[in-house]
């Protein structure tokens, strides 16, 4: 298996295990509770992942990249908890903001100059749609007056 | 926005990853998150919750989700995010399966359709 393949693996696996502690957290606790308790435990590993770091060997640019990655990632949420508070129904947002690889992958073919096989988009365009429907819950399109 | 601000993420993950490594990438990842979560904290004048089985919970969700952003940037490390951007975006793969199992949740058609799908996109993307 080649290393990338095992690393999304993990990540899919880890990112599909927060789906469930998600809903496990928000049993017990409001959205905002969760989240300062989740920033909290995000942080909890902050010392061992420090202490494998060498930050005085990287130019001040990928710095700079690296916080821009954690700040859009949040401001992500931000935005799609805004977008569910301004009215939005979550069985369109959220699948509608799943395909957000899209983008990904617009710019790494474009400013990246990544290439793809036929069978490579063909798994892309799968992956997209499977994404959305995964995310579809059609008893939250119901209108909340009825 | 959401769908704006996420996949910019996935394209600067690409770019740090390839020059930091995932510890790295996870350390500045969650100084990133700073301004916003203090943002996040002001306006919430709530009191804070300290229902034990919920903040557990989330100390895990967190420490879960940090150990999931370290897998993918080593991901973009050795690969191409235009293929791991939409094969971690599969996660909901596993969620669903939980949910079932452990919840009891009903998995709806089109879910059930979406994991078939996932299997076989992750399936080509791996050949």
């Amino acid at each position: 298996m080649p290393a990338w393949l095992g690393f999304s693996l993990l990540a899919l696996a880890a990112w599909g295990v927060v789906g469930l502690t998600q809903k496990l957290t928000t049993n017990r606790i409001s959205a905002d509770g969760a989240i300062i308790w989740c920033t909290v435990g995000s942080w909890l590993l902050m010392p061992w992942f420090y202490s494998r770091a060498q930050f005085s060997k990287v130019a001040i640019l990928y710095i700079v990249i690296g916080l821009g990655a954690g700040f859009t990632a949040r401001l992500g949420e931000w935005f799609l908890f805004a977008c569910m508070k301004s009215g939005a129904k979550a069985s369109i947002a959220v699948p509608l903001t799943s395909t957000y690889p899209c983008l990904t992958l617009l710019l790494a073919i474009t400013f990246l100059a990544e290439r793809l096989t036929a069978i490579q988009w063909t798994g892309i365009v799968l992956a997209l749609a499977a994404a959305a429907l995964m995310s579809y819950e059609p008893e939250l399109a119901v209108n909340r007056n009825g | 926005m959401a769908f704006l601000s996420w996949g910019i993420f996935g394209f600067l993950s690409k770019i740090g990853s390839g020059h930091l490594s995932a510890e790295e990438m996870q350390v500045l990842f969650l100084f990133g998150t700073i301004p916003l979560i203090l943002s996040a904290l002001f306006k919430s004048r709530r009191k804070v919750e300290t229902d034990k089985a919920g903040v557990m919970w989330a100390l895990l969700t967190g420490v879960v989700a940090s150990l999931g952003n370290v897998a993918y940037f080593a991901a973009l490390h050795h690969g191409k995010a235009s293929i791991i951007a939409p094969v971690t975006a599969l996660y909901p793969l596993v969620s669903v399966a939980l949910a079932a199992l452990v919840l009891k949740e009903r998995v709806n058609p089109f879910q059930f359709a979406g994991i078939l799908m996932a299997v076989l996109a992750i399936f080509l993307l791996s050949l």
